[in-house]
C-alpha cells in the first residue's frame, strides 16, 4: 500500500532506520534495538509479567527516554527502502501490535473473571467496577442532574433513559438467572445499571473524583474558556443520548465518564474555577520522592508539569471546543500536576504509565446468582491458567532466542511473504539471532554490513553532548578532569538506580579497567558502610553498594555497561541543538 | 578497538550475564518513576505540539485522528486473523480507542470506515462484506462499506 500522497508528489523517501541503544543500567542493560519509520518507533520491551511486547512510541519521546534521560548514544542507519515496502511493514506491526493487544485484552478479562468468581465463592465483595466511583452515590435531583436529564431526554426521546434502565435491569436478571454466567456481562451490566441510575436520579459527580486544573496556581476560566467548555458540556449531552440508545456491550464505562466529566464542566462553568476528573487508575504506583527520587526532583517535574498544563489549557481550551481524545489530555496533564505537587510537598504521589482515562473505581454488589459459585471459580481458573500459557507461548521472553532484537527481525521479516521479498526490499537477509545477532549491537553491525544502509547518524547521550560542549568552553583536560569523577562532576549527581561509582568509564577505554578497579573498591566501599546503616534505612545505601559492583565487574574486562542516568533535566538541556555534536560524534564513529 | 572475535565473546559473555541484559520496559520499570514521569510529558507535549500545529486547530482533523484511525484499521484486520465474537469485537474497539483517549468511538466519524479498511486489507469480497454486514443498520453498513471500497492510503 503506497502513501500515495507522497508518491504522487514525488518527496524523498520517508524515514526507514534501525536504531541501536547503548547499554547503561536499568531498563535494557544489554543494549536495546528498535525500528524507526517516520516518526514513529517500534522496538519490542519486558514486561514484569515476563512477555515481551511490541511497544510503538513516538521518536521525540523515545529519543528523550533513551538518549537523555537514560543517558545512551543512539546509532541510527538509514535504508533506502521503496515507500510501498516501509508502509507493508508499518502495516504488519500496527497489526502484530493490534493482535498483542486483543490478546492481553482476552488475559484481562479472564484475570478479571478469576478475582470476581473467588470473591463470589468467599462470599466476600467483588473487585470495584471501573468508571463507578466517578459517580457520587448520595444527593439526588440536584439542579445540574437534572439538568442534565433533561438534556438528554430532550435528545434521546422522553423515557428514553427509563427505558435503557430497563434494558440493563433485563441483562443483569439473565445474568443473575443463567446456570452458565457470563461474568464480563454481569460487570458490564451492573455498570451500565449503575451510570443509567445515576443519571435518572440526577446524581453528580463523586467529590473525590475531582482534580482544580492549575494545582497551586489555579488560574479563573477566561471568556474562550467558558465558551470551550460549555461546548464540550452540549457534546456530552449528545454523547450520552447516543449512549443511552447504544447496542454495545459495554457502554457502562462511557456513560459514567460522561456524566462525570458533564458535572465537573458544569462545576467548572458555574465556580469559574477548572475542576477536571482525577485520571489515575485505582492501581496506580504510590511513590514516595524521598525515597525514590533524588532530592528537588519532584519539584523541578512539578515546574515542567506545571508548563505543560498551562499549555495544554492554551491549546485545548483557548482554540475551540475540544474534542473527547483532546480534552483527555488536559486532564491528564491536570492529574499529573496535582501528584507531581504533591510530590514537591514532600507527601507521597501517584503514578502510571502511558495514558490516563478517568476510571475511579467502587465495588458493585452482585445480584442473587444462580450460578454455582466453586464451579463458576473453577471455570474462571482454568481459562486464565490457559490463557498465560498461551501469551507465554506467544510472547515468552528468551535471553538469547526471543528477545528485542529477535523479536524485531522476525516482525519486520514477517511483513514479507518470502526471504526473496525481504532481501529486496531491504537489500539484504536478516535471520533472528543468526550469528550472535541477538546482541544489540551485533546485530547493528549487521545491518550495516548486509542491508542497504544509505546514512549512519549517531546520537550523542545528554552526557557526551554537555561534556563536549564543556570542553569546547573550558578546555579538552580541565572539563575531563572535572567530569570523570563524580566527586566533582557539575554534569551529573548521582541517581540511585546507578549505584555507587567514582569514575565514568565510557568515554575512556584503555584505561577502563584501572577505573574499573576503583569503581570496584568504591562499590564495596559503600556496600560496607550501608551494612552498617541498614538498620537505618532499611538497606538502602547497602543496595546502591551492591548495584555499583555489580556494574563495576564488566569494566575489569573493558566493557562499559554505566554511564550515568537522570532523573530530571533542565528544559534548556533539551533545546539544544543536537545536530553539531551529532556530526562531530558521527565522524568519529562511522570513518 | 577489540578485533570481531574478541569483541563477539564479550558481547556473548555479556548477554549470558541476566542481571546486566533485557530490553526490560522501560515505562514499567518499578525503579524509576522519573523516567515513567518525563515519557508521559513526552507524550502530552507531543500531542499538543501535533494539534497547536495542526492546519485547521483543535476540532478537526489532524495526524492524531490518523493514528486513531490506523490503528482500529489494523486491529479490525487482526480480529478477523484471530476471530471472535460479535461481543469481543466491539470491546476490542473500545480498547483500542482509549488508546487514543476515545470511549465514545460510536460517534468518531472515522471508526466505521476504518473498519472497513481493516476488512478490506485481510481481502474480504465483497459478497463477505455483505454478509458480515447483514441485520447491520444502513447507516453503519454504508460507513464500513465506504471504508471497504476507499483506495488505499
Amino acid at each position: 500500500m503506497v502513501p500515495a500522497a507522497r508518491a504522487e508528489r514525488g518527496a524523498p523517501a520517508g524515514v526507514f532506520a534501525f536504531v541501536y541503544v547503548e547499554s547503561n543500567v536499568g531498563g535494557a542493560s544489554g543494549g536495546h534495538a528498535g525500528l524507526r519509520l517516520e516518526d514513529r518507533v517500534y522496538h519490542f520491551q519486558r514486561f514484569p509479567d515476563g512477555t515481551l511486547r511490541l511497544v510503538r512510541d513516538e521518536w521525540a519521546r523515545f529519543r528523550r527516554l533513551y538518549g537523555e534521560l537514560q543517558n545512551r548514544p543512539l546509532h541510527l542507519a538509514y535504508l533506502a527502502v521503496d515507500p510501498a515496502a516501509e508502509e507493508r511493514v508499518r502495516e504488519h506491526l500496527d497489526r502484530k501490535w493490534a493482535g498483542q493487544e486483543l490478546a492481553l485484552a482476552r488475559r484481562d478479562r479472564l484475570m478479571q473473571d478469576a478475582a470476581w468468581s473467588a470473591a463470589l465463592g468467599a462470599g466476600t465483595p467483588p473487585p470495584p467496577l471501573r468508571g463507578a466511583g466517578l459517580l457520587e452515590t448520595g444527593l439526588r435531583d440536584a439542579e445540574p442532574g437534572v439538568r442534565l436529564r433533561a438534556a438528554v431526554e430532550r435528545r434521546a426521546g422522553d423515557g428514553a433513559i427509563a427505558a435503557a434502565l430497563a434494558r440493563a435491569e433485563q441483562r443483569l436478571a439473565a445474568q443473575s438467572g443463567a446456570p452458565e454466567l457470563d461474568l464480563e456481562a454481569l460487570r458490564e451490566a451492573l455498570l451500565e445499571r449503575e451510570a443509567l441510575r445515576a443519571l435518572e436520579e440526577g446524581r453528580g459527580v463523586d467529590e473525590a473524583a475531582l482534580v482544580e486544573a492549575g494545582g497551586d496556581t489555579a488560574a479563573s476560566l477566561t471568556d474562550p474558556e467558558r465558551v470551550a467548555l460549555a461546548g464540550f458540556a452540549a457534546g456530552l449531552e449528545r454523547t450520552l443520548a447516543g449512549l443511552v440508545r447504544s447496542e454495545r456491550p459495554d457502554r457502562g464505562y462511557p456513560l459514567a465518564l460522561a456524566i462525570a466529566r458533564w458535572h465537573a464542566a458544569a462545576r467548572s462553568l458555574a465556580s469559574g474555577r477548572l475542576l477536571l476528573l482525577d485520571p489515575f487508575p485505582d492501581d496506580a504506583r504510590w511513590v514516595v520522592p524521598e525515597r525514590e527520587l533524588a532530592p528537588g526532583s519532584a519539584a523541578l517535574l512539578a515546574e515542567r508539569a506545571r508548563a505543560l498544563e498551562a499549555e495544554a489549557r492554551r491549546v485545548l481550551l483557548g482554540a475551540g471546543v475540544p474534542d473527547e481524545a483532546r480534552f483527555a489530555w488536559l486532564e491528564e496533564s491536570a492529574g499529573r500536576l496535582a501528584e507531581l505537587e504533591r510530590g514537591a510537598g514532600g507527601g507521597a504521589m501517584r503514578e502510571s504509565p502511558g495514558r490516563l482515562l478517568p476510571s475511579r473505581g467502587r465495588r458493585l454488589p452482585p445480584p442473587p446468582l444462580r450460578a454455582d459459585p466453586a464451579a463458576l471459580h473453577a471455570r474462571a481458573a482454568g481459562a486464565l491458567a490457559a490463557a498465560q500459557a498461551g501469551l507465554e507461548a506467544r510472547f515468552g521472553y528468551g535471553l538469547l532466542t526471543r528477545n528485542c532484537v529477535t523479536e524485531l527481525v522476525r516482525a519486520v521479516a514477517g511483513a514479507f511473504p518470502d526471504a526473496g521479498s525481504l532481501q529486496a526490499a531491504l537489500g539484504g537477509e536478516l535471520r533472528p539471532g543468526a550469528r550472535l545477532g541477538f546482541v544489540p549491537f551485533v546485530f547493528f553491525e549487521q545491518v550495516r554490513e548486509r542491508l542497504r544502509v544509505v546514512r549512519l547518524e549517531d546520537l550523542p547521550s545528554h552526557r557526551q553532548r554537555e561534556l563536549a560542549r564543556l570542553e569546547r568552553k573550558e578546555g579538552a583536560a580541565r572539563a575531563y578532569l572535572g567530569e570523570t569523577n563524580v566527586l566533582t562532576a557539575t554534569l551529573y549527581t548521582p541517581v540511585e538506580r546507578d549505584g555507587a561509582f567514582l569514575l565514568f568509564t565510557d568515554d575512556a577505554f584503555w584505561p577502563r579497567p584501572l577505573y574499573g578497579v576503583l569503581n570496584l573498591g568504591y562499590g564495596l566501599g559503600s556496600t560496607a558502610l550501608g551494612a552498617l546503616l541498614a538498620p537505618f534505612d532499611g538497606g538502602r545505601e547497602a543496595a546502591f553498594g551492591a548495584r555499583g559492583i555489580l556494574f563495576s565487574l564488566p569494566e575489569l574486562v573493558f566493557q562499559n555497561v554505566r554511564k550515568g542516568s537522570y532523573e530530571v533535566l533542565p528544559e534548556e538541556a533539551r533545546a539544544q541543538p543536537l545536530r553539531s555534536a551529532s556530526a562531530r560524534s558521527s565522524a568519529r564513529s562511522w570513518p | 578497538m577489540t578485533t570481531a572475535p574478541i569483541r563477539w565473546t564479550l558481547a556473548l559473555a555479556l548477554a549470558a550475564t541476566p542481571p546486566l541484559t533485557g530490553c526490560k520496559a522501560l515505562l514499567a520499570s518499578v525503579t524509576s518513576p522519573s523516567d515513567s514521569i518525563s515519557g508521559s510529558f513526552e507524550a502530552i507535549g507531543g500531542s499538543l505540539k501535533a494539534i497547536s500545529t495542526s492546519s485547521s486547530g483543535a476540532g478537526d482533523a489532524s495526524a492524531l485522528d490518523e493514528t486513531y484511525r490506523r490503528d482500529l484499521r489494523a486491529y479490525a484486520a487482526a480480529f478477523v486473523e484471530t476471530g471472535g465474537t460479535e461481543e469481543d469485537f466491539l470491546r476490542g474497539i473500545s480498547r483500542i480507542a482509549e488508546v487514543h483517549g476515545i470511549t465514545d468511538w460510536e460517534s468518531q466519524p472515522g471508526t466505521l470506515v476504518a473498519i472497513g479498511e481493516g476488512l478490506r486489507d485481510v481481502g474480504l469480497s465483497e459478497a463477505q462484506l455483505q454478509h458480515t454486514l447483514e441485520g447491520v443498520d444502513p447507516e453503519t453498513a454504508a460507513r464500513v462499506t465506504e471504508g471497504w471500497q476507499r483506495p488505499s492510503s
